[in-house]
């Protein structure tokens, strides 16, 4: 299963994204049920639940705050 | 036309700017707003920009706001972080976009407002009055990078450093330097810099900046509030940059075309041979005053001046009938031509370009 990480906006959802692909790991920017829940509205990246844990270590090390991990709902 | 009034806005424009518009303006909906691809080709415009504004400055894509000028990233600094009921400093060759928003605040009785001289044939004495003015009350200074008025560059970097507190902020306008002169905002000593997109970095007119120190925590008020595509159950704007300071839609044509004309830009390389060339024409010139400029400083390729017997605003009007582009007057900087000396005058301001060559500036002296 999927999971999204839940951030503070567009503009680092793209960050993480840019970033997560220059480490080789594929992420979909998303906006979905799942983080209106946590944020009103907002963005976050959805990833493989195989790179889960890498990804959320380069997101934070990278000074990305991720507000909520969600699986993905569908 | 011999355009020499690329102060006022670079010209002409790349048909690369022109073209990023067009495709934005048929392919893009409205960024962080929606999942679907119009949206998000939005995004990725913006955050193209945001990314080649960070490189090209010397900071992270989430500390760039994108705004609509120079003068509004100015008022979204001032008005965002001034210290309520604290003293503010500022130079006597500032720019109206600096002096208003700075004299609401001080009319309102929000700030105590100080004004240090430049010296205009002496670095170190412009070093030594902001040191000295800032003394130790003064929290924020928003001083001007280059003059638009005499191209003349303040030494920004030393004057922070005179300044040794870490808790002292310093907000640059780099409305004329910005595509002129390497700037990175850490180097420099600053905690913010507004810059035009439209000037020296020849995006289209309508798009600015401002550019935040990657680490330095900015805990700015907010001027506008709305829609931000994000945190939409808060009554309040999110607290993250850049999102926090850009409420409404963003200008994506004008976001693109600035994006393209990062990506196509480069520092005009004959710049400094033109200005020489200019300033020793027009200093040959009989009747001709150059004003503001002193051999050893630091210049931009502007140049202001005056010839005898005749207003500066007919000189200008009579160079438009010969189809060369200056301006003539105040420049919106009444302040800054009281300190060179033009304040009654006004003068005629001639600013050059990535267009400009050899060849304009002869045809400007032999108008003349």
């Amino acid at each position: 299963m999927d999971v999204i990480f839940v951030l503070s906006s567009v503009t680092y959802a793209m960050k993480g994204r840019d970033l997560l692909k220059a480490k080789g790991i594929p992420s979909l920017l998303t906006r979905s049920s799942a983080i209106r829940k946590v944020r009103g509205c907002g963005y976050g990246l959805q990833v493989q639940e195989a790179f889960r844990n890498k990804a959320e270590a380069l997101l934070k090390q990278s000074g990305i705050t991720i507000l909520g991990t969600v699986p993905l709902s569908r | 036309m011999i355009y020499l009034d690329n102060g006022a806005t670079g010209f002409p424009k790349s048909q690369y700017v022109l073209d990023a518009m067009k495709q934005a303006f048929l392919t893009c909906g409205n960024p962080s707003r929606g999942s679907h691809s119009l949206s998000r080709r939005g995004d990725e415009l913006l955050y193209k920009c945001r990314v080649l504004l960070a490189k090209r400055f010397g900071t992270l894509p989430e500390r760039v706001i994108l705004t609509k000028n120079a003068t509004e990233a100015l008022n979204l600094a001032i008005k965002g972080l001034y210290p309520r009921h604290g003293e503010v400093l500022t130079s006597d060759l500032e720019h109206n976009a600096v002096l208003r928003p700075l004299h609401a605040l001080r009319t309102a009785g929000e700030i105590t407002l100080k004004q240090f001289r430049t010296s205009l044939s002496d670095d170190g004495v412009t070093v030594e009055n902001f040191r000295t003015a800032a003394g130790k009350t003064v929290s924020m200074a928003v001083v001007t990078h280059g003059s638009n008025v005499c191209g003349r560059v303040l030494p920004v970097k030393e004057m922070r450093k005179s300044v040794g507190r870490g808790d002292f902020l310093m907000i640059l306008d780099c409305s004329q330097t910005a595509g002129h002169l390497p700037i990175d905002i850490t180097e420099l000593g600053a905690d913010v810099i507004c810059i035009p997109g439209h000037k020296g970095l020849y995006g289209p007119m309508g798009t600015g900046a401002l550019i935040c120190h990657p680490t330095r925590p900015l805990a700015f008020r907010t001027l506008m509030e709305g829609g931000s595509g994000v945190l939409s159950r808060s009554l309040f704007m999110p607290e993250e940059l850049p999102e926090r300071l850009e409420a409404g839609t963003a200008n994506v044509c004008g976001i693109a075309g600035l994006g393209a004309a990062l990506e196509e830009f480069s520092f005009p390389k004959k710049e400094k041979a033109l200005f020489a060339r200019l300033l020793e024409g027009l200093k040959e010139k009989k009747g001709i005053t150059v004003c503001g400029y002193c051999k050893g400083g630091t210049y931009l390729p502007v140049v202001l001046f005056n010839k005898e017997g005749t207003d500066c605003e007919d000189l200008a009007l009579e160079l438009a009938e010969k189809e060369i582009a200056v301006r003539a007057g105040l420049h919106c900087a009444p302040a800054a031509h009281r300190t060179i000396g033009t304040g009654d005058l006004g003068g005629v301001r001639v600013s050059l370009g990535r267009s400009n060559r050899e060849a304009d500036i002869d045809a400007l002296l032999e108008a003349l």
